[in-house]
């Protein structure tokens, strides 16, 4: 288990960023708490396939422009929290009745976030450099202002919901906007309202909480920065920096890993043959060398182990974050990337290269037979590999990590049969399921041709199924968008391979869960704002579409 | 709109080279288009100030005095009287009895030169407002010019009781509230079906936005419904139906509207203040993209909102907005409903040579299973609900189909020797089907070669006879007479009845010339 930071991102009006974000996180953890609890909060995206499946923006995202923008929605407990940015309202939807509350907040708020399982959620309203508290369990609900000492752009809550964080993501900052707070953060205390600046290094990130310590840990362009949860005796939150490199000119931009415990942190540089390893709590610093430059990374679910893929030298690298120690094995074909499995001792190994360079694969690597082979570095690695149909963007594991998605990549031109099988296939936007199987089964591949380019899989692991959204892009947007736009839902039922094929209305933005109801809902792009739920509780349930959530404001 | 005026007769009729002349015989006839009414087909005059009425059922003409010039005419729907504007801003409502005489009209005084007319329902009340301009009757927009002033109100309209004489309520003026637009077009709902059994509501459509009142309080402000709030949101609501009551749906209405992809399901409480504009709730239905036609319908499941456009059938729960989409084996753009057969969908396109046959009951469950495509085999010009047996008439340019919905049975007639199938019109016992024919895709007005065709649809048997002239074709069904418009600036018809043609009975054609003539020298 892992978290990944970095500073791509994707701008909120990419309608798919969001679940593009947890695409990219692959299994990540953020990715399986989405799954059982709510909505999934995007985050980085480095994933080959997901630029391909974002696209540009289109004559109709243009049209959208000048439609009412809505955040990105947070989940409660009953409710679904969507900031309205040009309204000053917060708008909370009952997921069952489809009723909506408008709560009216500060100026411009651009972001919510709930307390997980509560209806209880902050609106970070940057027009008035306000963070406004929400307490919807009150009747009426209850509004708190509480005016920020400098201008932020994004909100979290601790696990706990005790505090609300704030930084800037310079990547969201439009025209104009004040960036004044490169290097601050905000803690403020929902309790007591108290607003406290911590310095940070430069271009802090979003805080992650690891276990259950008692820091935040802040991957800034300066290096790790830990932030006390709880102020010292003075009040106050006095924040460390640790370099998560011992060169301090390829400290920016670093792709770092997190893992579960936050004992480790690993990072690497684009371009260099090496990781580091971080251990926060004794401020250790170990580099480790590779035969070349890795090109994936991937930690395992217990946070002891880094699989470090080089596709170049054709090696898969496994490298034990306590000792620092490495252990490489050769590959029959230069895989170069990687997903480990939650804790069924495999990892899935593929390739994205493009068909004409490498056959479409995957491989399922037995990590228990690669650490418990003593032969020397050097010896082949004890794989099973299947071929995939078409060419592979990206892959991420179900969150129990017994199946992998495949995102395919697509060549130009409209998909007919009539073309033959391998010109139709090539052309077809489309997925794969892979049941790893077992030692004695090997992985299974079930190919999913779309009538549209998926943009990602949503897991729920709880009910066995995952969640495949499809857009195939407004006409015009590119050379092979259709004629008509075609947006779906995708539900797979993983037990059985299946899949069913649910009409959007409109083209899907975001996917989340209201775990306690049992439903889903998935925001869309819509002038007055759109959103469906799907019963989770019978497999033929419909669609429940509500559309134009400030519509009955404008009777008078 | 024919001119005559283009063609204008200056009649030069001398009756006395020494007297001084009547100024009727210095002034072309300039007669609008036909209208037909339940029983007479009338023309304005409009240089004069009156109307020429023709009642074919006793043969005679019959001149309507107005008092001034008509600018403007609005029929009724059903064909029982209609409704003219004079250039002194009164409204005269004209009727015909029994026998096709005129009965003496109600007039009202106006302030305004209102353009267009809703009628209610029910028929009794209309209102008169500045929407998109009437051309009944073929009147243009300077037959108004230069009337009530230079300044008027276009959120003004004005409530007609037409079964009340004029008095100092009647007509009642309303000047909606505006936001920056003004009502394209207004509907009545039938009394009673939304918001309560007293209310009689109206929905005034502009750009954005629909305002609503309610006939039985006229003083009470009206409700202004927004359909979006975007700065884009520029959908105009062009028509709403009623949404089938059942369980959960309460009273409700759907609108359909241009610049959206949404309709809007309005929803209404019974319970309201009668004394104040019923006040909906709007919910927006997704209903798709380049949506083309829209029926409502009760299935078993409770009330649906069907939706058709881009090749597929959209069936929409109003009550949750889940919408179940079908794809569909043609691409047909119009949904009909038989209204003996309101489950039976037949879906068509214009000039398609197949029509789609829809199970609306169960098409949310079944599918593809539900839906049968159907070979015509003639390009669909109209599809047309005859009353005896479930029966539609799909007309054609070449061709008339007569089609049973309940075995999907087909009868076919074609047109030979390459002529061309105009106006075609039922008879009102759905017995006999009377049409235009002539050489040529489309008839040229004047062109010699015009038939009057006839066809009894339970035998088969046809007959056409040719036709001096041909403008237009009217049905009378208070007369039960079809009525052919010709091409003569003195007025010319020719008017039959449908058994009579079929059956070729000796005088089954009676033809009147220099109709606007009759009576010249009495005016």
């Amino acid at each position: 288990m892992r978290k990944k930071s970095t500073h791509a991102r994707w701008p909120y009006w990419v309608a798919v960023g969001s679940m593009l974000g947890q695409w990219a996180c692959g299994a990540g953890e953020e990715g399986l708490k989405s799954g059982e609890s709510g909505y999934f909060d995007g985050g980085s995206s480095e994933s080959p396939g997901a630029s391909d499946a974002a696209g540009g923006p289109s004559p109709e995202d243009e049209v959208e422009a000048s439609a009412l923008t809505f955040g990105p929605p947070a989940v409660g407990a009953t409710h679904v929290w969507v900031p309205s940015r040009d309204n000053d309202l917060v708008l909370r939807i009952d997921a069952v009745t489809r009723e909506i509350e408008p709560v009216s907040v500060a100026d411009a708020p651009s972001a919510v976030v709930t307390r997980p399982g509560r209806e209880f959620g902050v609106a970070l309203c940057p027009g008035s450099d306000e963070l406004v508290l929400i307490d919807a369990e009150a009747s009426p609900s209850q509004v708190r202002f509480v005016p920020l000492p400098r201008h932020f752009n994004r909100a979290t809550l601790d696990p706990s919901g005790a505090t609300a964080w704030l930084w800037f993501e310079f990547d969201d900052a439009t025209a104009g906007e004040d960036t004044g707070a490169l290097q601050d953060l905000a803690v403020v205390d929902l309790e007591t309202e108290a607003v406290e600046l911590v310095t940070t290094g430069f271009r802090p990130q979003k805080p992650v909480f690891p276990g259950n310590g008692d820091v935040a840990y802040v991957v800034t362009d300066d290096g790790l920065g830990l932030v006390p949860l709880e102020p010292n005796a003075r009040g106050e939150r006095i924040g460390q920096l640790l370099a998560t490199t011992e060169d301090p000119f390829l400290q920016a931009g670093r792709e770092v890993y997190i893992t579960e415990d936050g004992r480790f942190v690993v990072s690497r540089a684009p371009a260099e043959a090496a990781l580091t390893i971080l251990e926060p709590e004794t401020e250790s610093l170990r580099t480790v060398a590779l035969a070349g430059t890795p090109t994936d990374l991937d930690l395992s679910f217990d946070g002891r182990i880094a699989l470090v893929m080089l596709r170049d030298e054709q090696k898969v690298v496994r490298v034990d974050l306590s000792t620092a120690t490495t252990r490489t094995l050769t590959l029959p074909v230069p895989l170069g990337s990687a997903a480990m499995a939650a804790d069924t001792g495999r990892a899935l190994l593929y390739t994205t290269l493009p068909e004409g360079e490498l056959s479409p694969r995957i491989a399922v690597l037995d990590l228990a037979a690669f650490a418990e082979d003593e032969a020397d570095d050097g010896g082949e690695a004890p794989l099973v590999q299947r071929p995939a149909r078409k060419e592979i963007a990206g892959a991420t594991l179900s969150p129990d990590g017994r199946r992998a998605f495949l995102l395919h990549r697509r060549g130009p031109g409209q998909p007919d049969p009539a073309l033959g099988e391998d010109e139709f296939l090539r052309r077809s936007p489309g997925w794969s399921l892979v049941d790893l199987g077992d030692a004695a089964t090997g992985p299974f591949v079930r190919l999913v041709t779309t009538p549209a380019d998926p943009l990602g899989v949503f897991w729920l692991g709880a009910e066995d199924l995952a969640f495949v959204p499809l857009d195939s892009g407004a006409p015009g947007s590119t050379p092979d968008a259709p004629e008509v736009r075609v947006h779906r839902l995708q539900v797979v039922d993983l037990a059985r391979a299946s899949v069913r094929d649910l009409a959007l209305p409109s083209p899907p933005e975001t996917i989340g869960v209201l775990a306690d109801l049992e439903r889903l809902f998935i925001t869309q792009t819509h002038t007055e704002g759109r959103i469906s739920f799907l019963s989770l509780d019978r497999p033929d349930a419909p669609l429940e579409t509500l559309s134009g959530y400030l519509l009955n404001g404008g009777i008078e | 709109m024919i001119r005559f005026g283009l063609l204008s007769l200056v009649l030069g009729v001398t009756l006395c080279a020494a007297c001084e002349r009547e100024s009727v015989f210095d002034r072309p006839i300039s007669a609008g288009d036909a209208v037909a009414l339940d029983r007479v087909v009338l023309w304005p005059l409009k240089g004069e100030s009156s109307l020429v009425a023709y009642s074919p059922r006793d043969d005679r003409v019959h001149e309507v005095e107005l008092g001034a010039r008509p600018v403007r005419m609005f029929r009724h729907p059903e064909g029982l009287g209609v409704l003219v504007l004079t250039a002194d801003l009164r409204l005269s409502w004209v009727r015909f009895d029994d026998a096709g005489r005129p009965v003496a009209p109600r007039t009202y005084t106006l302030d305004a030169p209102f353009e267009s007319a809703t009628f209610a329902p029910e028929g009794d009340v209309v209102l008169l407002h500045h929407g998109n301009p009437s051309t009944e009757g073929g009147f243009e927009p300077e037959d108004v010019a230069g009337l009530g002033g230079g300044l008027r109100n276009p959120n003004a309209l004005v409530v007609v009781d037409l079964e009340a004489d004029a008095s100092e309520t009647n007509p009642q003026r309303r000047d909606l509230r505006a936001f920056g637009s003004r009502p394209s077009s207004v509907q009545v709902i039938p009394r009673g079906t939304l918001a309560g059994e007293s209310r009689r509501v109206v929905f005034a459509y502009a750009e954005g936005y629909v305002s609503i009142f309610d006939l039985a309080a006229p003083d009470a402000v009206d409700v202004v419904v927004r359909l979006g709030l975007a700065a884009s949101a520029l959908a105009t609501a062009t028509g709403a139906e009623v949404l089938p009551t059942g369980e959960g749906t309460g009273t409700s209405a759907v609108l359909r509207a241009t610049g959206t992809t949404d309709v809007f399901l309005l929803s209404f409480e019974t319970d309201g203040d009668p004394q104040a504009s019923p006040r909906p709730v709007i919910a927006a239905l997704p209903a798709g993209r380049g949506m083309t036609d829209l029926a409502l319908y009760t299935t078993p499941r409770g009330p649906r909102v069907f939706t058709l456009g881009g090749g597929r059938l959209g069936v929409v729960d109003p009550e949750t907005g889940a919408r179940v989409e079908v794809a569909l084996p043609e691409a047909v753009t119009r949904l009909f409903r038989h209204p003996e057969r309101p489950g039976h969908a037949v879906l068509w396109s214009l000039d398609g040579e197949n029509v789609v046959h829809v199970d609306l009951d169960t098409v949310e469950t079944e599918r593809g299973r539900a839906v049968a495509v159907q070979r015509i085999g003639l390009g669909a010009r109209a599809l047309t609900a005859l009353p005896t047996q479930s029966t539609v008439l799909v007309s054609g340019v070449y061709g008339i189909a007569v089609l049973t919905l309940e075995d999907r049975g087909l009868s076919n007639y074609e047109t030979g020797d390459g002529r061309s199938l105009e106006t075609v019109l039922p008879s009102s016992d759905g017995r006999f089907v009377v049409g235009i024919l002539s050489y040529g895709q489309y008839a040229s007005y004047g062109q010699d070669s015009t038939s009057l065709l006839g066809l009894d649809l339970e035998s088969g048997a046809t007959a056409d006879v040719e036709v001096a002239s041909y403008l237009s074709l009217h049905a009378l069904p208070g007369a039960d007479r079809f009525v052919v418009v010709g091409f003569d600036t003195t007025g010319r018809l020719t008017s039959v009845r449908a058994d009579a043609l079929v059956n070729r009975s000796p005088g089954a054609l009676r033809v009147r010339e220099h109709l606007f003539l009759e009576g010249l020298f009495e005016r």
